[in-house]
């Protein structure tokens, strides 16, 4: 139980070592909320064939009627909320992947040279940081387009 | 399987989301509206008339896989960093497999009879 | 004169085994760094206390501590820029604890070990001939060099998160050694180092967290380096 207690500290409390830590929880939080959420997904997608025990094809009203029964559940604002979370998830997720896929092939990375005190870390490069703060900034535009295609807010 | 081939799929799958799950956010959001492409039949862009066309449910199977594929090794690597003892791996490692599989596999059977509906 | 209070964790498996902190009152002046506030601990206050230090002047790497939350090297790190009057000393994260600060880095050394952290060359009686030079241009030292800064102190290795629950994570330290010698054009070992390194947990579990170079006190950048190798490994490996 330690070893857990230890670990979610460790991953979920990314403070004092600078923003690349912050992306490492966030990466890891919003890649697990979405495979969650892909679970969840795929089988509440399935009802549009009428469900779980379907294995061939349905008649046309048992699926019609199945899924708008779904449609009616899911259309509650808890879960429209939790789709606006989504969406910044997902967003954050791949932009910010992109961005780590380009700097484990070195891409954008500064090159080594030999260290001059204050050591600037190349690593941690502008180009790295440019990327991470679009990828906040486009994860929140989508939580806000979200928000508003399901609250209506914006009237966008 | 190596690692390396692993994490070089990781990469891949990414991008390939990137693409096929921008087709699904275009369909559901951009080409028609919310609720419309909610509905189940009566509206070009409705649930049903996009399991039938059949280059909007091949990208959606496509998604299906990779979204499997990407999301639960990224799972795997995560359970597999909390502890690494032998039982415990090959454990996480076939629970994995087997979860995934298995959403594959009801994913699939969805695209298929929705297409044919 | 101003004072301190130094909170320091103390922990004997030969006495009582309780996990603890004690508190001292250390006198503290200008350009005090938290090394001389723990030797007047260790002289004037409680002998018992051990710390492990050696140079005073970040070049050993012996001295490394979590001082207020963070790894630093107790010679490097002056009391003034900490900004507090409380100074919280414990050993360093992710390493066993010996004795109060003293960590075991039996571990660390292993998997600086297990990368073979000395040239390869593919003539092994090469470098007996008296003879011999190698030379590099002023680029082929540039690839490397960075890297070779390094004291070996485990600061990289305290602040890692993967390190921190995954034993089989060579950890920055290890990992940006692997580097060094992959890219010194000295080296003839390539493909020797790199094959190992696509297995297992060893370098792909590196997610770029960059914690290690955030506290590296010599500008080495372990995260540069394990990218790069990364880049190898996908791309030559």
């Amino acid at each position: 139980m330690s070893l857990l207690v230890n670990a979610l500290k460790t991953w979920l409390l990314p403070l004092r070592y600078g923003v690349e830590r912050w992306s490492y929880t966030l990466q890891r939080v919003s890649g697990v909320a979405i495979t969650l959420y892909f679970v969840a997904h795929v089988v509440e997608t399935g009802n549009v064939v009428g469900g779980a025990a379907v294995w061939s094809v349905p008649p046309y009203e048992f699926a019609e009627r199945v899924w708008n029964e779904t449609k009616t559940f899911l259309a509650n604002p808890l879960f429209d909320a939790g789709l606006a979370v989504l969406a910044f998830m997902i967003f954050f997720h791949t932009v910010n992947g992109v961005r780590l896929f380009l700097a484990h092939f070195g891409i954008t990375l500064g090159k080594p040279g030999r260290p001059e005190y204050p050591y600037r870390a190349a690593s941690m490069s502008r180009p790295q940081r440019v990327l991470f703060w679009l990828s906040v900034i486009l994860a929140v535009a989508a939580m806000v387009y979200a928000v508003d295609v399901f609250f209506k807010v914006l009237q966008l | 399987m190596k690692e390396k081939t692993i994490m070089l799929l990781h990469y891949i799958t990414g991008l390939g989301i990137i693409i096929a799950g921008g087709v699904h956010l275009a369909t559901v959001f951009l080409l028609s509206q919310y609720h419309l492409s909610m509905e189940f039949d009566n509206h070009p862009f409705a649930v049903l008339n996009v399991y039938r066309n059949v280059l909007l449910a091949s990208s959606l199977e496509a998604l299906l896989v990779l979204v499997a594929f990407h999301g639960f090794n990224g799972l795997r690597v995560i359970l597999q960093e909390l502890y690494q003892g032998k039982t415990y791996t090959t454990a996480v490692n076939i629970m994995v497999f087997v979860v995934a599989a298995a959403l594959v596999v009801y994913g699939t059977r969805t695209i298929l009879i929705a297409h044919q509906l | 004169m101003k004072e301190a209070k130094f909170k320091v964790f103390r922990f004997n498996p030969e006495g009582d085994g309780r996990r603890n902190f004690q508190t001292y009152t250390v006198p503290v002046s200008r350009g005090m760094t938290v090394l001389q506030g723990l030797l007047y601990i260790k002289e004037k206050l409680d002998q018992t206390l051990s710390i492990r230090f050696s140079c005073r002047m970040a070049t050993c790497g012996s001295c490394g501590m979590m001082i207020n939350g963070l790894p630093r090297l107790a010679c490097y790190t002056l009391v003034d820029e900490l900004k507090s009057r409380t100074i919280v000393v414990e050993p360093l994260r992710n390493f066993p604890v010996i004795k109060d600060l003293v960590t075991d880095f039996g571990e660390f050394f292993n998997k600086h070990r297990l990368v073979k952290p000395y040239l390869i060359r593919i003539d092994a009686h090469e470098q007996e001939r008296s003879n011999t030079s190698y030379t590099q241009s002023e680029e082929e030292v540039e690839k490397f060099l960075q890297f070779a800064y390094c004291i070996k102190c485990g600061l990289c290795y305290a602040a890692c998160p993967v390190v921190a629950t995954d034993k089989s994570f060579l950890g920055p330290q290890a990992l940006a050694q692997a580097y060094r010698y992959l890219a010194d054009s000295r080296d003839e070992g390539g493909g020797e180092r790199l094959q190992p390194l696509g297995n297992g947990h060893s370098l792909l579990r590196c997610h770029f967290a960059a914690s290690c170079s955030q506290v590296c006190p010599k500008g080495v950048d372990p995260a540069l380096a394990i990218q790069l190798l990364r880049r190898e490994l996908f791309l030559r490996g």
